[in-house]
């Protein structure tokens, strides 16, 4: 296999191969009349996405034979499933099955997490769950893994360091957990991203909003799986005890981040206008906050 | 066979295979090695045990007991048969052998080592720990495989996890690599480099001079029951012994072992044409020096008791130290922001288990294993970090990482009891510190931004982001729930002095339990709102 070999340290990529990242031909060919948001509700993780995925026509219309796939959950913190701070491993284990049964050549799996990274591996339940699944756990937290970008379309974000796994991959799903968020307000799929991210601090020192609206405009994610099976309701993104967890059973699942966030927002109970980086996000283009304009397939099981 | 060949068969296995196991609990990046099987190696380390049944009690300090109990019996076997640094010692020994021939000879007893050990008397009664933890064995053995082996180990990782990165593997992870400290790293080599030139020059003559744990074990040894000696009818004073012994105690002139500095390597057995080398109990008629023996067993007994007042010292500490940013919080919002304040903190950071800083460098001899525990980097070994206490005793810095809640496996692995072993549980509520905010220091105060980087990171909810009529949320701390992490203190990105930092507690607290809160509604069911 081949692995790009990044220069070290200040090496910026131009503007052009950024353009080019940007404007990547998305690799799904959505099924014609194929809805732009599906909402699960009623069952167990798994469950929930065979159903949502097969709104969309089946994981083959975002993955081809032989294709790289990033799923980049939220692995943040060393916290058990019961506490919802991270997404819920039977969900990632069951979006790597639907990409290896599509024909993907290898699914990677990681996150630059808050916590003791292996730890947070560990006690999250992921990486059990994603050997167990047949995908490939990798470690998030080496800076020499994360190559600088430009942010063409960045206002208080010119650029920042992406890990390379994201970079190289044909496909990059995300998946985070919808929870409370005491400065982003929420956390849901863009937030997420600051998970691929090396140097976050910057975005916490030049506006956290603007920052993750920013880099929206970078990669877009193929897919936008939200997990709201057990949502943090307070004192996130960590969450104190289970008391600050209520049970949803839920899932959001979209090929447009702003909508799938917008969505999420609504499922928690906030108007997604009132979250600064969506609002920000809807209006740079990188998605559709109004629900209202969107087809929307609702499922109960 | 000669059955001594088969003792110093067990002998090179023994302490080979505790040396081995030292060396691989400092370069086990993986934590494939449980906490318990180092202790097998370490719990039999003389002077760690001794210090930790000093200031704390419990099985584990019962270590040097046995230790004593052998040395009464036996000798000096400790020094052969456990000692880390006699293993390297002897391999040091063999390889110079191999090189050219080394004129080992006896020597007269020296007196050095009764100094070091009135030093050492006289300076535990002053609470210092310093002469103890530069001259153990152990600790000098422990720190230099931790300082030199480790960073070895994690190359080696490095570069089969990039080997595998290009195969497209990623089971071997990247490991962050570190050195100690220069000046940490410095006394290292210096006393590494000074025990290997006494190692090739004279055999075991670090043992009998500066190393206080040979000097102790050499006034028990007066005392044991089975010990070398020379058969005078048979001795044809040839020499070979003495040719041989690395501690230079066979004096072939008179015929007589100076047990006090015989290291228990049996090596003067194998090497006697005539047999005159036994290791028997001898005859009370052949026993002759009994007035230095009286003299000798009065000042182990002193020396055992003046580590006691050591842990009275302990204990008189002063207290958790005044608050000084306190004021800066209270200042209303309307005022004009004071410039950045630097960061000047009064106490270091003591691990959890350490108790505080009285206790933790009372009972740290500099080994550093708690450092080679911690997965989060946190505990790095210093020369003196803790207001002149603590030689080479390793202090808590957040600014790589932070103390992960949800770990204690530093507490595990402490053989001298500096860090005492504490559950999970109890160990989320030891509170090394309290996190202090500094308003002018603070993004969202300067900037009006939101940030809530600290808060996002605490994991009792100490940190609380708190609004005035909807604008950016600033960081509150609740101290009574607050553990001294350094999560707030690590995330916090202020430029160039952070907003939120630890301050030690000079002796470590137990923290409130985190407010858990009323327990949130199930939403199961409900419609879609959309």
């Amino acid at each position: 296999m081949k692995r790009r070999v990044f220069i070290k340290g200040a090496a910026v990529m131009t503007a052009g191969a950024a353009a080019a990242l940007n404007g990547l031909p998305i690799s799904r060919a959505l099924a014609q009349n194929g809805p732009d948001l599906a909402a699960v509700q009623g069952g167990e993780p798994g469950i929930m996405f065979d159903k949502a995925i097969q709104a969309f026509g089946g994981m083959k219309n975002f993955v081809k034979p032989n294709q790289k796939v990033v799923v980049k959950p939220n692995i943040g913190w060393d916290t058990p499933v019961e506490r919802a701070a991270n997404t819920h491993p039977e969900l990632v284990s069951r979006i790597i099955k639907h990409c290896l049964d599509a024909g993907a050549k290898e699914v990677v799996v990681f996150d630059h997490t808050c916590d003791q990274w292996k730890r947070t591996y560990e006690s999250s339940g992921i990486e059990a769950a994603v050997k167990d699944a047949g995908g490939i756990m990798a470690p998030g937290h080496v800076a020499r893994h994360y190559a600088e970008v430009a942010v063409p379309g960045g206002k208080d974000l010119k650029k920042a360091r992406v890990h390379e796994l994201v970079l190289e991959a044909d496909v990059f799903i995300n998946v985070p957990v919808l929870k409370h968020h005491g400065g982003a307000g929420l956390t849901i799929g863009m937030k997420n991203n600051m998970g691929i991210v090396w140097d976050r601090g910057d975005w916490h020192r030049s506006g956290l909003h603007q920052c993750i609206a920013d880099f929206s405009t970078v990669r877009k994610p193929d897919l936008t799986v939200v997990d709201a099976y057990r949502m943090l309701m307070k004192n996130g993104p960590r969450g104190v005890s289970e008391n600050d967890t209520a049970l949803r059973k839920a899932q959001i699942i979209s090929p447009d981040p702003v909508a799938a966030d917008a969505a999420s927002a609504k499922l928690f109970g906030i108007d997604p206008a009132k979250v600064p980086y969506i609002r920000i996000a809807n209006e740079k283009g990188v998605g559709a906050m109004d629900l209202s304009t969107l087809a929307i397939e609702r499922i109960r099981i | 066979m000669k059955p001594s060949r088969l003792f110093i068969g067990l002998r090179i296995l023994a302490s080979t295979a505790v040396s081995l196991l030292i060396i691989l609990a400092t370069a086990d990046l993986w934590g494939f090695l449980a906490p318990g099987i180092v202790r097998v190696a370490t719990w039999l380390q003389f002077l760690p045990s001794l210090v930790r049944a000093l200031t704390a009690f419990g099985l584990l300090a019962a270590g040097f007991i046995l230790v004593l109990a052998l040395t009464l019996l036996f000798g000096r076997v400790y020094c052969s048969f456990l000692c880390p640094l006699g293993a390297f010692m002897d391999g040091v020994i063999a390889i110079r052998r191999r090189i050219s021939k080394v004129k080992l000879q006896y020597v007269k007893p020296g007196v050095v080592r009764y100094f070091i050990l009135a030093g050492i008397a006289v300076s535990l009664f002053f609470g210092s720990m310093h002469l103890i933890n530069i001259l153990d064995p152990y600790s000098i053995f422990a720190r230099s495989a931790q300082a030199l082996v480790r960073p070895l180990a994690i190359g080696l990782n490095n570069l089969l996890a990039q080997a595998g990165e290009l195969a497209g593997y990623y089971g071997i992870a990247p490991y962050p690599f570190s050195l100690p400290p220069l000046p940490v790293l410095g006394v290292i080599l210096a006393w590494l480099a000074l025990v290997v030139w006494l190692a090739a020059a004279r055999g075991r003559l670090y043992c009998n001079t500066l190393c206080p744990v040979g000097a102790f074990l050499g006034l028990a040894s007066r005392f044991s029951v089975f010990r070398m000696s020379m058969d005078a009818e048979k001795c044809i004073q040839c020499g070979a012994c003495s040719k041989k012994c690395k501690a230079s105690c066979m004096d072939v002139e008179n015929k007589t072992v100076d047990a006090s500095r015989c290291v228990m390597c049996l090596d003067c057995l194998t090497v006697c044409p005539v047999d005159a080398v036994e290791f028997t109990a001898p005859s009370a008629a052949k026993e002759v020096e009994t007035d230095p023996g009286r003299r000798s067993l009065l000042f182990m007994g002193a020396f055992l008791l003046t580590g006691l007042p050591s842990r009275s010292a302990a204990e008189t500490g002063n207290g958790y130290p005044e608050t000084i940013i306190e004021e800066s919080l209270a200042a209303s919002p309307t005022e004009p922001l004071a410039p950045p304040l630097s960061i000047k903190r009064k106490a270091s950071l003591v691990p959890p288990g350490g108790m505080g800083r009285d206790h933790f460098t009372s009972a740290c001899t500099g080994c550093h294993l708690c450092a080679a525990a911690c997965p989060s980097h946190v505990i790095r070994p210093e020369l003196v970090a803790h207001q002149g206490k603590g030689l080479l005793a390793p202090s808590l810095s957040y600014e790589k990482g932070f103390c992960n809640y949800n770990c204690n496996a530093c507490t595990m692995v402490c053989p001298s009891g500096a860090i005492l072993a504490v559950g999970l549980e109890e160990k989320k509520r030891v509170q090394m510190g309290r996190a202090q905010f500094i308003k002018q220091n603070c993004v969202v105060a300067t900037k009006g931004t939101e940030c809530v980087a600290c808060a996002e990171h605490c994991p009792t909810g100490a940190v609380k982001i708190v609004r005035e009529q909807g604008g950016p949320g600033l960081p509150k701390v609740d101290e009574d729930v607050c553990v001294g992490c350094g999560a707030c203190e690590f995330a916090c990105p202020a430029k160039p002095y952070k907003a939120i930092y630890v301050k030690a507690s000079l002796i470590h607290g137990k923290a409130l339990p985190p407010k858990k809160g009323e327990s949130v509604q199930n939403l199961v069911g409900e419609d879609f709102p959309f």
